[in-house]
C-alpha cells in the first residue's frame, strides 16, 4: 500500500498553511494533484504543459479564494481543483473551437464580448499599474496587494505589516494609493 | 435611498468596497442605478477597478511564478544531456585515474625498498627484492628464510638461470635507461612521476618498465604488490591436518616445508607448488616498507611482494614481527581455485590472489 504524507490527507492543515500565507502548501498540492489532472488534459487534447499551467492557475484560484475568506470547503480540495482545472480547461476549449470557427466564417456574428482592442486596452492599462507598483516600494507594495488582491480587512493589514492600528493602515493605505495614481498618471503622459 | 444628484465616488471607500465587491446587495444595486446616468462616477468606478484589476494580477502572476519556481523540474525534452554527459565523462576520468593511481602506486614500492640500501649490496636484483636491516648487513644476508637475492642450490637450474638473467638485464637497463628499446617507458615513467611518482626509489619501476619495453623482459615477469589477508586463524594442528591429508593425496598444490626440506634452509621455494609452481617465502619486517606503501595498510593484511622468475612464485611478507624461521619453514600453502592461495603460517592464514598479469596459470611446464 502507497502511504502518503500525513498532511497531505489534511486539508484542515493545508488550508492553515494557505491562511498563513505559506506558499509551500501550494507545492505540496501541487505534487498531489498533478497526475488526474494530467490525465484529463491529455485525454482532452492538450499536453502536460497544458495540464502543468492548468493546475497552477486552480491552485491561485484556490489560495485567492482562501486568501479573501471565500472559500467554502464542502469538498477535499483535490476535489475543488480537479473541478476548477476542469471547468477552466473545458472553458479554455470551448473559447478555441469559437475563434477556430470563427476564422471560417465570411460574416462576423455579433457578439457580447469585448472586442480585441477593448482588450489590449485593458491589458495594457493593467500591464502600466504592475509596472507602477513595482516601482513603488515593497512595503506600499505588499500593502495594496494585501488590500486589493488578498482583500484582508484593515486590522488584518495592520496585525500582518506591524501598524499601531486599523486607523494608521487606512492612513498609509491612502499615501500608498496616491502615489501608485501619480506613478501610473505619470507613465500614461509619457 | 442615494441622493440622485450627488457623486457617491465621492467617498473614496465606498468605491473601493463596491469595486471589491463588499457592499450589501441592496445598496448595491442603488449604486449601480446612479451610474447609468452618472458619467463622472462611471469614470471614477473604471478608474478603480483599473487600479484593483492591475494589483491583482500582479499578485497572481508573482504567485504563479513562485509558485512555477518551487515546482518546476526540467521537461524531458529540457534536460541538459550535454552538462550530464560532461560530468559522467569527468567523473570516469576520476575514477580512471584513482585506479591507475592505485595500481601504480602498489607496484612502485620496490624503488622505495632500495632508497636505504648501501651501494655495495645494491644490485638491481636485491634491490628490487628486498632491503636488509643494519643487522643483516653486518653480514651481507638478510634475514629471510628463504633468500631470493642469491641462487638456491635446489631451485631448479632453470630458476637460478632465470633470476641471473633478471639481474642482469636489469642491471643493464639501470646503466642504460635511455637506450632506445626503453624511451617509450621512460616517457611513461617521466610523465607519472610528474604526478605523484617523486618518491624514493622508482629506479625498479623504472628499470622494470624499461626491460618490458626492450622486450628484454617478460611484462608478466615484472614485480607486483598484493595486500595478504588474514583469515579467521586455525590451530596448528589444523595446519598439519590439512598438510597431512594433502600429503596422502600426493597433491602438488602444498606440502608441509619440515617435512622434505628441515635440513635446508634456503630450499624451502621447491617444495610448495601453485598451478605447479614452486613457492619461495621469505619475510621482511614491515618497518621496511616504503612510506606509500605503509599509508595503504589496511587492517588484517599483509603486504605482500611477488615476482615471478622461471617456474617459482616468490612472495615477500612484510611482517610487523618476523616469525621464527622454523614457522616459516614449516608454513603450508594451500591453492584456491585457480588464482588464489592460502599461506599457513605461524597459525595464521593469510589470503592472496595472484594478479592475472603474472599469468602464473601458463607457467608450469
Amino acid at each position: 500500500m502507497r502511504a502518503t504524507p500525513f498532511f497531505l490527507n489534511d486539508d484542515a492543515r493545508i488550508l492553515d498553511l494557505i491562511r498563513k500565507g505559506d506558499e509551500e502548501a501550494l507545492a505540496l498540492l501541487y505534487h498531489a494533484n498533478r497526475a488526474p489532472i494530467e490525465a484529463f488534459v491529455k485525454h482532452n487534447s492538450g499536453n502536460v504543459a497544458d495540464a502543468e499551467d492548468l493546475l497552477q492557475d486552480a491552485l491561485i484560484v484556490l489560495w485567492e479564494r482562501v486568501r479573501t475568506g471565500r472559500y467554502k470547503h464542502e469538498a477535499k480540495i483535490g476535489t475543488f481543483l480537479y473541478a476548477t482545472a476542469r471547468n477552466m480547461w473545458l472553458r479554455r476549449l470551448s473559447r478555441l473551437r469559437r475563434e477556430v470557427a470563427e476564422e471560417f466564417q465570411t460574416e462576423e456574428p455579433p457578439s457580447n464580448d469585448a472586442t480585441a482592442l477593448e482588450v489590449m486596452i485593458e491589458e495594457e492599462e493593467t500591464a502600466t499599474v504592475r509596472k507602477a507598483l513595482d516601482l513603488l516600494g515593497e512595503p506600499c507594495k505588499k500593502l495594496l496587494l494585501l488590500f486589493y488582491w488578498e482583500e484582508h480587512s484593515m486590522e488584518q493589514i495592520a496585525l500582518e505589516l506591524g501598524f499601531a492600528n486599523a486607523e494608521t493602515a487606512k492612513s498609509k493605505k491612502y499615501q500608498c494609493k496616491k502615489s501608485l495614481q501619480g506613478l501610473i498618471e505619470e507613465m500614461r503622459s509619457e | 435611498m442615494l441622493d440622485r444628484h450627488s457623486h457617491w465616488t465621492e467617498d473614496e471607500s465606498l468605491v473601493e468596497r463596491f469595486v471589491l465587491g463588499h457592499v450589501p446587495k441592496t445598496e448595491r444595486n442603488d449604486l449601480e442605478d446612479h451610474l447609468r446616468v452618472c458619467e463622472i462616477c462611471q469614470r471614477a468606478v473604471m478608474r478603480e477597478q483599473q487600479l484593483a484589476a492591475g494589483i491583482r494580477r500582479a499578485g497572481v502572476e508573482e504567485l504563479k511564478q513562485r509558485l512555477k519556481a518551487r515546482v518546476e523540474v526540467p521537461a524531458r525534452g529540457d534536460i541538459p544531456w550535454p552538462r550530464i554527459l560532461s560530468l559522467a565523462a569527468m567523473t570516469v576520468i576520476v575514477v580512471g585515474v584513482g585506479i591507475y593511481t592505485d595500481w601504480f602506486g602498489s607496484r612502485r614500492q620496490d624503488q622505495d625498498l632500495l632508497s636505504d640500501q648501501p651501494p655495495a649490496t645494491s644490485t638491481p636484483e636485491s634491490q628490487g627484492r628486498g632491503q636488509m636491516t643494519g643487522e643483516e648487513a653486518k653480514d651481507g644476508q638478510p634475514k629471510d628464510v628463504v633468500r631470493h637475492d642469491e641462487p638456491s642450490q635446489t631451485r631448479s637450474a632453470g630458476g637460478a638461470d632465470e633470476n641471473d638473467k633478471r639481474s642482469d638485464v636489469m642491471d643493464k637497463v639501470g646503466r642504460n635507461i635511455a637506450a632506445e628499446g626503453g624511451k617509450k617507458a621512460n616517457d611513461e615513467y617521466a610523465k607519472r612521476e610528474k604526478s605523484d611518482l617523486a618518491i624514493v626509489g622508482a629506479e625498479t619501476e623504472k628499470n622494470e618498465l624499461a626491460a618490458v619495453a626492450q622486450g628484454s623482459m617478460d611484462a608478466a615477469n615484472r614485480t607486483e604488490w598484493v595486500s595478504g589477508n588474514i583469515l579467521p586463524s586455525t590451530s596448528e594442528s589444523k595446519t598439519k591436518r590439512i598438510a597431512e591429508e594433502q600429503d596422502k593425496r600426493e597433491s602438488r598444490q602444498f606440502k608441509p616445508l619440515s617435512k622434505k626440506y628441515a635440513a635446508a634452509e634456503t630450499s624451502t621455494a621447491a617444495a610448495q607448488t601453485f598451478n605447479g609452481l614452486a613457492i619461495g617465502l621469505s619475510q621482511q619486517p614491515s618497518a621496511a616498507l616504503p612510506l606509500s606503501q605503509q599509508n595503504a595498510r589496511r587492517q588484517r593484511t599483509i603486504e605482500t611482494q611477488i615476482y615471478a622468475a622461471n617456474q617459482t612464485l616468490n612472495l615477500t611478507l612484510f611482517l610487523d614481527s618476523l616469525v621464527d624461521e622454523s614457522e616459516l619453514r614449516n608454513a603450508v600453502v594451500e591453492q584456491v581455485g585457480g588464482d588464489s592461495l592460502i599461506v599457513h603460517v605461524a597459525n595464521q592464514r593469510i589470503g592472496y590472489r595472484i594478479p592475472a598479469t603474472m599469468n602464473v596459470q601458463n607457467r608450469a611446464r
